[in-house]
């Protein structure tokens, strides 16, 4: 055949490829709202989280009892002071009861936990024997108990400061030879000073928020739960059109010399064509809720950002897809490659958090190529961007591509 | 026993195949778990520290450099991690003033310290606090060296214990004496130690049996839709019962691996009973699912959609907290049931009246 032939020919199974994927799309029309809803509702929720953790003012107080069985006045007014003030635990909110009480308000989800002052707590601790706290969490919070033993551990952090300088101050008192009553009621004295020091520790900071002004902190959230969302509808549509093509169909295919490059090439468009409506509205909507200034060539460069990096993660899913011996093997790597791409986008964690030896990943890996640059023109407010890794990572893949389909489809003839 | 021996047939070739699909949930999660645990110590958050001249401040960089979370970098002046935090280059950054330890000696506690942080630190509070004590601790020494001092001059008219003596007093004295601890227990249960958010083994190998039952299971689609099926009208046994027998062989095999993982990878806090009912009941729901999948592709589709289902509801669970009547609705995602060692009763008792109907209306219509 002359070669203009071949490439209309080629052009044409293309098309009847699209074709076809987009009728079987339409079929699923049942499961494809199903599959744009669900990693939205994910990331919002996973936004909420995070958004929660970020900005300190959390609106719900932790609830934490206080129970002292202890008849010591020092841990009497350590305790009372404890509940007093709130300055050293951000967000929770500490009150003194009998431990019947701590435990009923547990079965009845009154309070997150409680923390118990043992009897003889600050005698043990005077005399250098073993005394502990005791923390009981909520079983139904267990999420929040972790909050709280972290803010025990800094409560702990800075009663074993001030014991040890107590002790120390016990001992030298001794040495000197001061009266027992003098010496107890000099160490009670220092202990509630301790304390009450302790508790206003946060004003030893004078805290600064840098930012680039640009966008909010939520919008930073925004971007990269879209960048993971989008990532997972590709791969989501990417299995709804797979199939299992049988040998016979395949053979009467290979007869009529329509080649394997022209399905994959049909899948990629098909897929693109199904998914940038869809990727369009979701952006534009979040653009304008977070009120993210962008000029028009902004905005053109965030888009063929986005087309960039479908377009290669079709092709990679295609890649293995061809590869792969078998469909479960083939489901289980692609998983893989966007469970990859999600992690060392960057996206679940910045970069910088990263160990160094992973840091090279990020340099040459099209993932945080794609999203880094998303953010600097969304967040930052950058008007330029770096496609070099992008346009040669698709070059690659595609030449793969060939190169595949080519001996592909020369191993059976 | 001939259908047992019907089932071994009919795996033939499939055989070795099916093994290695039970075998997979082990290897997985020993993989994921290790990799977690090789990978995650080297996870380090980046903070910069400025140590203007004369701030004698090595004992708090010490104690930074101690934390095994903390990537440190000192600086000696503030424009250059600056401008690096502002890139997001850093998480936090903090500045000790040259007349830093000025301000400690003369018992000054309002902003000694500069932070600077960005809308992306994720952990400027935790290191913010880390530092605090340390400063804390470094007051700390100032004050009780001053009041040992003052202490000596009073009582024995001497003065001869330099700041450093104290110090080392206090070390010894720490050495030797036991400090407060935290003891951590969720109410009704015994443990001892403080919780750690490390990874739960259960829960990878929760979601590999899940995911890996479906691809032993994948025959029950296959011959569901082949011609096997009609075979059956002309036997004493019937197909769903045959289907029924080839569900509990399988079952008890892989009882037997999940004993194997049991004792490789789980502590004692977990409850073997808990780990089978588990594997009952995603064993039902998956056979059920390849019963009514209409070929293996749809079925693995069915497999992923589910997956990423449970996995998102999960996540979903652990940050919402139900409203106080719903509470139960969580005892019915069976993974969260598993990680969280409760037995799964209600679904238990749901396969079990699944399966009866299931059985009951075959009768019915041969009937």
């Amino acid at each position: 055949m002359r070669k203009d032939v071949l490439a209309m020919k080629f052009m044409k199974d293309t098309g009847v490829f699209i074709a076809n994927d987009i009728k079987r799309l339409k079929r699923k029309w049942l499961s494809l709202p199903l599959l744009f809803i669900l990693p939205i509702l994910f990331i919002v929720s996973l936004i909420f989280l995070l958004s929660n953790l970020v900005s300190e003012e959390t609106d719900v107080d932790i609830a934490i009892g206080l129970v002292n069985l202890d008849e010591n006045d020092m841990t009497k007014t350590l305790v009372d002071s404890l509940s007093e003030e709130t300055d050293l635990t951000k967000g929770l909110s500490m009150e003194s009861m009998s431990i019947e009480d701590a435990e009923e308000k547990i079965e009845h989800d009154k309070v997150s936990a409680f923390i118990v002052f043992p009897a003889n707590f600050a005698e043990n601790m005077m005399a250098g024997k073993k005394s502990d706290l005791e923390v009981t969490g909520n079983p139904k919070r267990q999420f929040e108990s972790y909050v709280i033993s972290s803010a025990v551990d800094t409560l702990i952090r800075h009663i074993r400061n001030s014991q040890s300088n107590i002790l120390t101050l016990n001992h030298y008192a001794k040495d000197f030879g001061m009266s027992d009553e003098e010496r107890h009621d000099l160490i009670f004295k220092e202990f509630v000073n301790q304390f009450i020091q302790v508790l206003s520790s946060d004003t030893l900071m004078d805290e600064d928020e840098k930012s680039q002004n640009f966008t909010s902190g939520n919008a930073y959230l925004v971007v990269n739960g879209l960048f993971i969302v989008f990532t997972v509808w590709v791969y989501m549509l990417y299995v709804l059109l797979m199939k299992d093509t049988p040998s016979g169909i395949q053979d009467r295919m290979k007869m009529l010399k329509v080649s394997l490059l022209s399905e994959g090439l049909g899948r990629l468009i098909s897929i693109f064509i199904a998914i940038i409506i869809p990727i369009l509205l979701v952006l534009g909507l979040s653009i304008y809720m977070l009120d993210i200034p962008l000029t028009l060539d902004n905005i053109l460069r965030v888009i063929s950002l986005l087309i960039l990096h479908i377009l290669i993660t079709v092709v990679l899913l295609n890649l293995v897809d061809w590869l792969s011996l078998s469909v479960r093997i083939s489901l289980i790597t692609q998983s893989l490659v966007i469970l990859f791409i999600v992690v060392f986008s960057g996206s679940l964690l910045p970069r910088i958090y990263f160990p160094t030896y992973l840091d090279k990943i990020f340099d040459y890996f099209y993932g945080y190529q794609s999203l880094n640059w998303l953010e600097e023109i969304m967040l930052n407010g950058r008007f330029t961007m770096e496609i070099d890794v992008l346009m040669v990572t698709l070059v690659i893949v595609i030449i793969l591509m060939i190169i595949i389909s080519y001996i592909k489809g020369r191993r059976f003839t | 026993m001939k259908v047992i021996l019907a089932r071994w047939l009919l795996l033939k070739g499939k055989r070795f195949k099916l093994l290695i699909s039970m075998l997979l949930p082990l290897i997985v999660t020993i993989v994921i778990t290790s990799i977690y645990h090789y990978t995650s110590d080297d996870f380090r958050v980046p903070v910069a520290v400025v140590v203007e001249e004369d701030a004698e401040v090595t004992s708090i960089i010490e104690g930074l450099k101690d934390a095994d979370y903390i990537k440190l970098d000192v600086y000696d002046d503030i424009n250059e991690p600056l401008r690096n935090l502002e890139q997001y280059q850093y998480d936090s950054l903090f500045v000790f003033d040259a007349d830093f330890n000025e301000k400690l000696q003369n018992n000054e506690r309002r902003n000694i310290i500069e932070s600077y942080y960005t809308d992306r630190s994720f952990t400027y509070d935790a290191v913010k606090e880390l530092i605090a004590s340390l400063v804390q601790e470094e007051v700390g020494q100032y004050r009780l060296s001053q009041q040992v001092q003052t202490l000596q001059e009073d009582w024995l008219g001497e003065n001869n214990l330099s700041f450093n003596d104290i110090v080392d007093t206090k070390k010894e004295i720490e050495e030797e004496t036991n400090l407060v601890n935290q003891k951590f227990n969720f109410q009704g249960q015994v443990m001892e130690e403080s919780p750690e958010s490390s990874l739960n083994p259960l829960l990878i190998y929760g979601y590999a049996v899940l995911i890996f039952a479906f691809f032993t299971f994948d025959f029950v689609t296959r011959e569901t839709n082949s011609e096997t099926k009609h075979r059956f009208l002309y036997l004493s046994v019937s197909y769903k019962t045959f289907m029924l027998v080839s569900f509990l062989s399988l079952t008890i095999l892989m009882y037997g691996f999940d004993i194997i993982s049991y004792f490789i990878l789980m502590d004692s806090k977990t409850n073997l009973l808990i780990l089978l009912t588990y594997r009952l009941v995603i064993n039902a729901f998956v056979f059920f699912t390849a019963f009514l999948s209409r070929n293996i592709l749809s079925l693995y589709v069915n497999a992923l959609l589910i997956f990423i289902l449970l996995l998102v509801t999960q996540f979903l669970l652990s940050i919402i907290r139900l409203p106080n009547g719903l509470t139960w609705l969580a005892s019915f995602h069976p993974v969260e049931e598993l990680v969280s060692n409760q037995h799964n009763i209600y679904l238990v008792a749901l396969v079990l009246i699944i399966f009866f109907i299931w059985l009951r209306r075959d009768n019915l219509v041969r009937s």
